[in-house]
């Protein structure tokens, strides 16, 4: 992984002689003024950020027969996005998470009611379940429910709750959002 | 009939996708949908003429016994045609009106299609549960299309939405009432076999209170004419053939059954003929020609509520043949209003002169109209009015008095329908305004519709068909087999037509001293809304009431709720008489570590005034507690409970990383105020907690929630609970908080773009413009100060 190793106060501009990195470190971070950036937090969310999402996968496939679900996913997911806020301002979370907030919303209750329209039509009554089980050479005894589905949109929901908030109380989050917030001082 | 609703919802999202590319073409998409329905509705009629109503069920949820039966029967089939010629005509009608409009055009359409298929559902509904939904399907329908505009309009669509929602309200309790008091929900079991009592009584006072609210009947009537800001086919179609409609259809559908309760007939007739004369007289008043209607509108919507409420055969007959007759006439010269507003680009009756050259068709087709309108043979309206008279020549108790009523509100009829006419036919001056015609394909929906008036005038037998649909549901004796007839010889009925017409005509010609002074009987041109706009004094009152008590004081509200929290449990414990037996104070020593930790905790954040470490100490008593799940084996909850706050307190930061980094100190005496609800509360909750614990008795559920676990196949008994077993309270769960989400948001979003929330008293002061320009200031001053803070 090829980082910009410059610190802090690195400009925008790639300066002459010199090559401008082929990837960053974050996607977006560089829109922050450099006196808000911190590496330290920059490389911890790079490091972190894909190992929350695998996490907050584990968390709806496990969900079960462990402990998870489809409610603590999503609000493993929303942490993972207030950290690439909180490391690259807002440009950064539009990028991390480009997706309307409402449209989350929208397809996790899709989602489930969905799964409940399945069971009904397949004969087994709204929002019934249904398990599967596999028997593989190498990955042993493997388990699926339907109601996996359904953790998948509680989850889905969760992060659409958790991006409404994140880009309501953080002033300008999508690049065509520039309303100005407003202070609350007496 | 599903699938005429499902046909409703389908046209609207042809109209939505269309109306982009097409323009205002795209209404005759829409008019598809009403135009298969009325299609259905004549191969149903011989059927439902012969007294076979149909039904169908939809099944939605068997195990909570909720479905959707829809039935077709005679009231239902006459209502249901009235709404899908009317709407059919003036969906046909918009396309010429809208013509080369594009803001808001497509939500016009598309909400007029959906309330045409609202009203539908609202008059096929046998369950009611599914009427109550129609029924505030088409209120805010018709919110939605009032408040297009401006602040004007945007303001008459409020008024309309808090009285015909708030009568929603009454009904829905009405509703609900009845339906305990039954036994069944279904409205034709109901009125099968009707309930009686003091419940029943109440029930359908509060039922009445909504039809009165719908149709705009005294003391509810000033929504109507602020209605009128709404284009015209809004007009032609919500308020004046269908929308309106639905308070009469209430008390018509429940009429047959109730009549005989103790307040059901003296709130219809004196509220009924209180509106018919009241609203008649108002009209009179009226310069601007789509108010005159709408005044009208109400009154005659006054005299069905007489007749289909008074609870005899030939009052229904009557009632049924007016319901028909006023959807003709009223759509009609509502159309016509409308096209001339297009060409003029005014509807004051003070600035239109020589119409009758201009536009010789169109005032032809008005004055049909009016000839109906008045009562005058030959048409329905005449048709109506006769068997109206004759229904309280009949024996009936009073029927003298509302015969005189009839009378005195006929003859305002009679005045404003000549003032009306008169608007259109005089030459005020040698100039002709407007000056061109309204396109023919303005006319040909009103000519169609004043047609049918003329028509059903013309062939009484046909008339007399469609309103015993709904007058079946009263037994014909030996004296009641009254029949719609142009002649039925020289009755009292005539009589009273004529002495009707003569009076109209003394009034009309008395006008111009008689509405002069009842102008300055109070003062001011507006003295007829204002005095028919309790119901804008009463929004007002409620708007007063908000204001006073949300001040938007944090502290305030929190102080409130946390004492409604510490006496509600607190009274409920008293009464209760509990003990507190058996107090452990920890299973294990870690426990007790942790529990003292997080005392220690919540003693440090009262007592913080820098506001990231107070906060951060907060979150430390959640983190703690979620240590307590883990102890006592709840991981589950524990996980939740550490997700929730780690989010919790960084949504806290982002708030505050931008105010002062210390909390002002408040004066000693509110802050201990606010010591001494904390304490109480907190004491309150202590006590309820343990109260709850000491007495505790394992819940019989949890078995069956184990047993469903095995069967599902899972281990994890939490979220078996959430997915499987109570899912549908999951999907309910999380639409709540969809809603909260999305209101928060758009709450904390208009803050931002007006510069704080939507208050009565300032809004009229604040230009947007303006207070955007402030804060883009503020803005930038902002981000110097934090930019200076964080160096």
């Amino acid at each position: 992984m090829t980082t910009d190793r410059t610190p802090h106060g690195q400009s925008d501009k790639p300066q002459p002689g010199r090559q401008e990195p082929r990837q960053r470190l974050l996607p977006a971070a560089h829109h922050e003024p450099p006196t808000r950036r911190s590496v330290l937090l920059e490389v911890v969310t790079r490091v972190l950020y894909p190992s929350v999402l695998v996490v907050a996968a584990y968390m709806v496939v496990a969900g079960e027969h462990r402990t998870g679900g489809g409610f603590p996913a999503g609000l493993v997911v929303g942490a993972g996005l207030s950290l690439r806020f909180l490391a690259g301002g807002p440009h950064e979370f539009g990028s991390a998470m480009p997706i309307n907030p409402a449209s989350l919303l929208g397809t996790g209750l899709a989602v489930m009611a969905g799964y409940g329209l399945v069971g009904e039509l397949a004969g087994d009554g709204a929002l019934s379940s249904t398990t599967w089980s596999v028997d593989l050479p190498v990955f042993g005894h493997l388990e699926g429910s339907t109601a996996m589905i359904f953790d998948a949109g509680v989850a889905i929901l969760v992060v659409g709750l958790v991006v409404d908030v994140l880009r309501v109380m953080g002033p300008g989050v999508a690049p065509d959002d520039q309303e100005p917030e407003e202070e609350d001082q007496p | 009939m599903v699938a005429l609703l499902a046909l409703h919802l389908l046209a609207a999202v042809a109209v939505w996708r269309l109306s982009r590319h097409i323009g205002a073409r795209s209404a005759l998409i829409g008019a598809i949908a009403p135009a298969v329905t009325l299609g259905w509705l004549l191969y149903q009629a011989p059927d439902v003429l012969d007294g076979r109503p149909t039904a169908t069920t939809m099944t939605w949820a068997p195990e909570l016994g909720l479905s959707l039966p829809l039935r077709l029967d005679g009231l239902a089939l006459l209502t249901a045609m009235v709404i899908a010629a009317v709407g059919m005509l003036v969906l046909q009608y918009s396309r010429h009106y809208l013509a080369g409009r594009h803001d808001g055009l497509a939500r016009l359409l598309v909400v007029l299609v959906l309330f045409a298929g609202s009203m539908l559902g609202l008059v096929l509904a046998d369950h009611v549960l599914a009427l109550y939904v129609f029924w505030e399907l088409t209120t805010v329908c018709s919110f939605l299309l009032i408040g297009a505009a401006d602040r004007e309009s945007r303001r008459a669509a409020m008024q309309a939405l808090v009285v015909t929602s708030g009568g929603g309200f009454a009904m829905l309790l009405g509703l609900l009432m009845l339906g305990e008091q039954a036994g069944d929900y279904r409205i034709s079991a109901i009125l099968a076999a009707p309930p009686s009592g003091p419940w029943v009584e109440a029930a359908l006072v509060l039922i009445l209170v909504s039809a009165v609210a719908k149709s705009a009947q005294v003391p509810l009537t000033g929504w109507l004419s602020a209605a009128m800001v709404a284009p015209t086919p809004v007009s032609a179609y919500l308020h004046a053939a269908a929308m309106v409609k639905a308070g009469v259809y209430l008390v018509a559908r429940f009429a047959p059954a109730f009549e005989a309760t103790a307040a059901w007939r003296p709130i219809v007739i004196v509220v009924g003929l209180t509106t018919l004369i009241g609203s008649g007289w108002w009209a009179l008043t009226q310069h601007d020609l789509k108010r005159l209607l709408a005044f009208g509108t109400a009154s005659q919507l006054g005299l069905m509520f007489v007749l289909l409420g008074a609870g005899t055969r030939t009052a229904a007959l009557a009632g049924a043949t007016m319901l028909l007759a006023h959807a003709a006439f009223k759509s009609t010269l509502f159309l016509v209003v409308g096209a001339i507003e297009h060409e003029a680009g005014t509807r004051d009756r003070r600035d239109l002169s020589g119409v009758r050259h201009t536009a010789p068709a169109l005032v032809a087709v008005a004055a049909v109209a009016c000839v109906s309108m008045a009562g005058l043979p030959p048409t329905l309206g005449y048709l109506g009015k006769e068997a109206a008279y004759e229904a309280f020549v009949e024996p009936y108790p009073a029927g003298e008095w509302i015969l005189a009523g009839m009378v005195a509100g006929s003859a305002l009829t009679v005045a404003y329908t000549l003032r009306f006419l008169a608007s259109l036919l005089v030459d005020r001056d040698a100039d002709r305004f407007p000056a061109r015609a309204p396109g023919p394909g303005f006319t040909a929906a009103p000519a169609v519709l004043s047609g049918a008036g003329l028509a059903l005038g013309l062939a009484p037998p046909v008339a007399d068909d469609l309103a015993r649909l709904h007058a079946r549901a009263y037994s014909a004796t030996a004296d009641t087999h009254y029949e719609l007839a142009l002649w039925h010889g020289f009755t009292p009925a005539l009589a009273l037509s004529v002495v009707t017409v003569a009076l109209g005509v003394a009034v009309f010609m008395a006008t111009h001293v008689l509405v002069p002074r009842a102008r300055s009987f109070g003062g001011t041109v507006a003295v007829s809304d204002r005095a028919s706009t309790a119901s804008a004094a009463l929004a007002s009152a409620i708007r007063t009431a908000i204001t006073r008590t949300h001040t938007g004081s944090l502290p305030r509200y929190t102080a409130i709720v946390l004492l409604s929290v510490l006496v509600v449990p607190t009274a409920a414990m008293l009464a209760d008489d509990v003990s507190l037996a058996s107090i452990r104070l920890w299973d294990r020593t870690s426990q007790g570590l942790v529990g003292a930790a997080t005392i220690a905790a919540c003693i440090a954040a009262a007592a913080i005034r820098h506001r990231i470490t107070a906060i951060l100490l907060v979150s430390a008593v959640g983190y703690l507690v979620a240590v307590l799940f883990a102890i006592h084996g709840a991981p589950e909850l524990a996980l939740t409970q550490v997700l929730v706050e780690t989010l919790t307190v960084l949504v806290i930061l982002l708030v505050l990383r931008r105010s002062s980094e210390r909390a002002a100190a408040s004066p000693p005496l509110r802050q201990s105020g606010r010591a001494a609800v904390a304490l109480a509360v907190g004491a309150a909750m202590t006590v309820v907690a343990l109260a709850v614990t000491s007495n505790h008795t394992p819940s019989r559920v949890v078995d069956d929630f184990f047993t469903a676990t095995e069967e599902a196949g899972a281990s994890n008994v939490v979220n078996t609970v959430l997915t499987d077993v109570r899912a549908l309270d999951t999907i309910g769960e999380v639409t709540v908080l969809t809603v909260t989400a999305t209101g928060v948001v758009s709450l904390v979003l208009v803050r931002r773009r007006t510069g704080g929330p939507p208050r009565p008293t300032d809004t009229r002061h604040n230009d947007t413009r303006h207070s955007g320009t402030r804060h883009s200031g503020t803005r930038h001053s902002d981000d110097d100060a934090t930019s200076a803070e964080e160096r």
